[in-house]
């Protein structure tokens, strides 16, 4: 199994006035491809930040991130860009979708930005997306017009309809119900089966269960990992 | 005190709008206030000055070639009785040819030729009484010089060619007199020719003599035979200016007189005219009122826009703070305290704006009145500070966009408090016209299909920014609509006068002569010319029914061979007597071929020349702009009693004969008031009129920085409620180049949409000045809208280009955007 993600000593810190926070302490972390990790943490404890390292949102101020086989430690503004572009999807706790446009095009953008977007059949590729997340009937609704869930289904498809090997979730179900945020996970856990790498940010323990791998994130630092302390379980044993 | 450190504190956060849009209301209030503290200053300046000059309330002229014993008008109206404390005075006024060395270093080469009017005055006692000279250089006329070889200049004149304030002059016949000064009169502050051409001083000299040197410079002291009449020892006058006292100004007393003038001097081929009757007064007393009407309405325009952008931004405010609104109103807090924080945010705003439109609208109104007293120079400036212009200004300032935000203030406060604080996807969304506009379909991928949905999703913020953007393009499309309109009709004037030999020179003897005089042959006979024509032109009116007006009537060879007027409608039918009228005078006199006109010219009587009035009807209707030409085949001279009488000759320059040598040649003839080519003065105003494309040009600089202050302002709003979106763009790989494209294609479709609204309301503005404003201040000029499509297509490139590229100015703060915190704001 090849490595989707590795992290050696990175370590990033702000300057916030005259203080230095520092988020992450040398962190070393690798993450196959096909994984789907949760990463735990309290508020403040530095998860969001990795993820962000992971993403290319963000860049170290110390160590090095190679991500889908590319070094982008060093990367300069636009290369990071089309790493993005060609390498990540990611899905947001409030779902950031464009609000004017439809469900479909909502896909179609992920499709478009990768590159994707002028193949033959496009369309009817972003439709199946649409489908295979349970939206075949939603494709030209906008997105005020959908549940809280829908709208998280159509981010996953957008992210997914990128093609692209990793997916990033930051709190994907911080503002759904359990029934709905359910299906995003599971979701998600498919991705994994179908060989994408799922990263997981979260504070909610429940979903750390259905991982195979959990890591916990305290003050900067990794302070756990392993696979989740009582099995793996399944997403009809979680509650919240 | 919370709510108003709450609003200054709105203020701050957005501080980069609220300067936009106060700086746009400041351009309305500063331009309202300034344009009309400048027109209240024409009108007072224009009060004094006519006071200050003694201007006439009546003046009698007598026709052209008639002539008057001098003190035979003063008689004549003493016969009729004069209120007591009125004051009259005659004159002797002939046309002449000035010839003046042009200063060194001025684009001028040598002598400066050009046609004008010799004013013999009454200088005895401090004279003249009646439209007093005012010294604008050099020094006023004295009893003295009464006989003597010295004049005063006109000084708008002297102006345009720079010339000293003193200096040798020659006149027709060759004539040489020293002018002493320059004059300022009140029938040549603004230059009017004969024929009604206008912002004329640099093809006009007037030239203020002593009576007696005017008589004996034309001939008319007594020494002349052959003209209409003779003249005894005290010579000839043509001209009486009177000024009533105070109490029979504008009263029966006035009337009573100007009836009994009429019916004296009719016989003379005397006109008899009011103040405002005199062509130079008339527009400078109704170009305030149309600069009036011009201005306030350019300032609504663009106070329409500013109060359309401050609508737009505090709607947006209230949106941001619709959660706020939504938790404080949860809380229990009544709704005018809700509101209180957004409305003191507006007032705040427009306060600001009033407080920058003040100040910009002193230095306006000091800029303008320092260049209208440079362009126009009177003898009295009246610029006081006008504080009820600032008042108003402020005030409407102030309310106007203050009012204008109450809406969707009102609009907030009045919703459910919990769907003010639902968030996200639970939020309630625009309905109705964004319903089905959101669902157009656009060809193109989705990342094109964005702006355009941006744009359809909000039709009530779209049409607000359109109509902002649009208020101020409509100023951009009038006035270049204005100048496109002006240019044509003036390159209509100068064709029409060229016709088909736009080398011809125009010879003007200095009264009426029959054919066979010496003087008429002598030019006729002249070796320089060619293909040579004794004409006749007169000052007349030409009437129909109750509306009148001033004609000049060519008595012409319809079949000549040099030059005829081209004719639109019907004919130059010489078969019959009849009259070939301007399409402006047909159209106001609403005749067409046919129909029968009046017209009143001089024709030679018994005792000389006296008016008649003929009815004929209109053969032909011309294409030239101005109304006052009015042709008459010679072949019906006799019949129309001014057989055998010229005043007038055109020619080609002979094979070889350059039109200067033939200027300077004919200059010393004797009886040759002056020689011109025919096209002089039609190119001499285009040059004039570049002057006022300058301050045009200076308006549409304003108007394009409006627009992309406007605009910038809503890129800015659109930048900040997009941010997620943005950020989100950002986080999947879209670079910052592509999202500002896409933000600018957004803001091109708002700019479009702004320039059609605009280009409607533009037009129609057009048509108000054209067809509304333009008649009043300028009567005789026809003039049609022209769009050119250039222009057209300028104004649709700079709408759309002003607009597109205002969010570039945004770039900053998207390249600068911290993409991991956008993306985690919590709505």
């Amino acid at each position: 199994m090849t490595n989707a993600i590795e992290l050696s000593g990175v370590a990033k810190s702000y300057e916030v006035g005259a203080v230095t926070v520092t988020a992450l302490h040398a962190v070393d972390l690798t993450i196959a491809s096909g994984e789907f990790v949760v990463v735990l943490g309290p508020s403040g404890s530095g998860k969001t930040t990795l993820l962000n390292m992971v993403g290319a949102l963000d860049t170290p101020t110390d160590g090095k991130v190679v991500v889908a086989g590319q070094d982008i430690t060093g990367a300069g503004r636009s290369e990071l860009f089309a790493f993005r572009r060609q390498s990540v999807g990611f899905i947001f706790q409030s779902f950031n979708l464009f609000p004017g446009l439809t469900a479909l095009e909502n896909v179609q953008f992920g499709m478009d930005v990768a590159g994707r977007g002028a193949q033959t059949g496009a369309d009817q590729s972003a439709q199946d997306v649409l489908a295979s997340v349970g939206l075949g009937e939603r494709v030209q609704h906008f997105p005020h017009e959908l549940s809280g869930g829908e709208q998280q289904r159509v981010a996953i498809a957008r992210a997914l309809a990128t093609g692209n090997p990793i997916l990033l979730a930051d709190e994907p179900t911080g503002e759904l119900d359990f029934n709905t945020g359910a299906q995003v996970l599971r979701l998600l856990q498919s991705q994994a089966a179908a060989g994408r790498t799922v990263l997981v940010v979260t504070h909610n323990r429940e979903i750390s269960r259905i991982a195979d791998r959990v890591l916990q994130l305290s003050g900067g630092r990794i302070i756990s990992d392993g696979p989740p302390p009582d099995g793996k379980a399944d997403i009809s044993e979680l509650s919240w | 005190m919370i709510w108003l450190k709450w609003s200054w504190r709105d203020l701050r956060s957005r501080w980069v709008q609220v300067a936009a849009i106060a700086i746009v209301i400041a351009f309305g209030t500063g331009l309202f206030s300034g344009l009309r503290s400048m027109n209240v200053w024409r009108a007072l300046s224009n009060d004094a000055s006519y006071a200050a000059a003694n201007t006439f309330d009546l003046r009698v002229s007598l026709g052209e070639g008639s002539f008057a014993e001098r003190g035979a008008m003063l008689d004549a109206l003493a016969d009729l009785g004069i209120p007591p404390g009125s004051v009259a005075e005659e004159r002797l006024i002939l046309p002449t040819q000035v010839s003046i060395e042009a200063p060194a270093d001025t684009p001028e080469d040598g002598a400066i030729l050009v046609p004008g009017r010799i004013i013999g005055v009454d200088v005895s006692g401090g004279g003249p009484h009646v439209n007093s000279l005012h010294a604008q250089t050099g020094r006023l006329l004295a009893a003295s010089d009464a006989g003597q070889d010295v004049a005063m200049l006109e000084h708008n004149f002297a102006k345009f060619y720079d010339l000293p304030d003193q200096g040798p002059m020659t006149l027709s016949g060759g004539a040489s007199i020293e002018y002493v000064g320059q004059a300022l009169a009140p029938e040549y502050f603004f230059i009017v020719t004969p024929e009604g051409g206008i912002l004329a001083q640099a093809n006009f000299a007037a030239v203020f003599t002593s009576i007696e040197t005017a008589q004996r410079l034309t001939s008319m002291d007594g020494s002349r035979t052959g003209v209409a009449a003779g003249g005894g020892a005290g010579g000839l006058v043509n001209d009486l200016v009177i000024r009533l006292s105070d109490d029979a100004r504008g009263g029966p007393a006035e009337d009573a007189l100007f009836d009994g003038l009429n019916g004296r001097f009719a016989e003379m081929g005397g006109s008899v005219t009011r103040r405002l009757d005199d062509p130079s007064i008339h527009l400078m007393i109704e170009d305030v009122e149309g600069d009036r009407q011009f201005n306030t309405v350019l300032a609504i325009a663009i106070f329409g826009g500013a109060v359309f952008a401050a609508f737009n931004l505090t709607s947006r405010l209230v949106d941001v703070q619709r959660r706020e609104i939504g938790v404080a109103m949860a809380l229990g807090v009544p709704a005018f305290k809700v509101a209180l924080r957004p409305m003191l945010f507006s007032a705040q705003v427009a306060l600001l704006g009033v407080v920058f439109g003040v100040l910009m609208g002193i230095g306006v109104a000091a800029a303008l009145g320092s260049v209208l007293s440079e362009f126009l120079p009177l003898p009295a400036w009246r610029t006081p500070f006008q504080p009820g212009v600032f008042a108003a200004a402020a005030a409407v300032g102030f309310a106007a966009p203050f009012i204008a935000t109450a809406l969707p203030i009102w609009r907030g406060v009045r919703v459910n408090p919990i769907d003010a604080i639902r968030t996200g996807h639970l939020a309630n969304r625009e309905g109705g016209l964004s319903w089905t506009l959101a669902r157009m379909r656009i060809p193109g991928g989705a990342l094109w299909q964005i702006p355009f949905r941006n744009v359809a999703r909000a039709p009530r913020r779209t049409l607000l920014t359109a109509l902002a953007i649009g208020a101020v393009v409509a100023v951009m499309v009038t006035v270049m609509g204005m100048l496109d309109s002006f240019i044509d009709a003036i390159d209509g004037i100068g064709a029409e006068t060229a016709g088909a030999s736009p080398d011809r020179v125009e010879i003007a003897l200095d009264t009426v002569y029959l054919r066979e005089s010496p003087v008429v042959q002598s030019v006729l006979n002249e070796a320089g010319t060619t293909d040579v024509e004794a004409l006749l032109r007169l000052g007349g009116l030409m009437s129909r029914g109750d509306e009148a007006f001033g004609a000049f009537i060519q008595f012409m060879d319809f079949d000549s061979p040099i030059w005829r007027p081209r004719i639109v409608e019907g004919s130059l039918d010489a078969s019959a007597p009849g009259v070939v009228l301007a399409w402006k005078a047909a159209e106001d006199l609403d005749v067409g071929i046919g129909d029968t006109v009046t017209l009143t010219h001089p024709a030679a009587g018994e005792g000389g020349f006296g008016l008649r009035s003929s009815d004929l009807p209109v053969v032909g209707i011309h294409a030239h702009p101005m109304r006052v030409g009015v042709y008459v085949d010679c072949s019906h001279c006799e019949a129309l009693g001014v057989g055998g009488a010229v005043n007038y000759i055109q020619a080609r320059p002979a094979a070889g004969e350059s039109v200067d040598a033939l200027k300077k040649r004919l200059f010393g003839l004797p009886g040759v008031a002056s020689v011109q080519k025919a096209t002089a003065s039609s190119d001499l105003v285009k040059e004039q009129f570049q002057q006022y494309t300058g301050i045009l040009n200076f308006i549409l600089l304003i108007v394009l920085v409006l627009a992309l202050l406007i605009a910038y302002n809503t890129a800015n709003i659109n930048m900040d409620e997009r941010r997620r979106e943005h950020a989100t763009m950002f986080a999947y790989g879209l670079p910052p180049r592509v999202v500002m494209g896409m933000a600018m294609v957004e803001s091109a479709a708002l700019g479009l949409i702004a320039t059609l609204v605009g280009l409607v309301a533009g037009y129609g503005l057009l048509q108000w000045v054209v067809s509304v404003l333009m008649p009043n201040t300028f009567p005789e000029l026809g003039i049609r809208i022209v769009f050119e499509p250039l222009t057209l297509a300028l104004v649709v490139v700079m709408g759309v280009a002003a607009v597109a590229i205002a969010p570039v100015l945004t770039v900053r703060r998207l390249r600068n955007m911290d993409v991991p915190s956008t993306l985690r704001v919590m709505e």
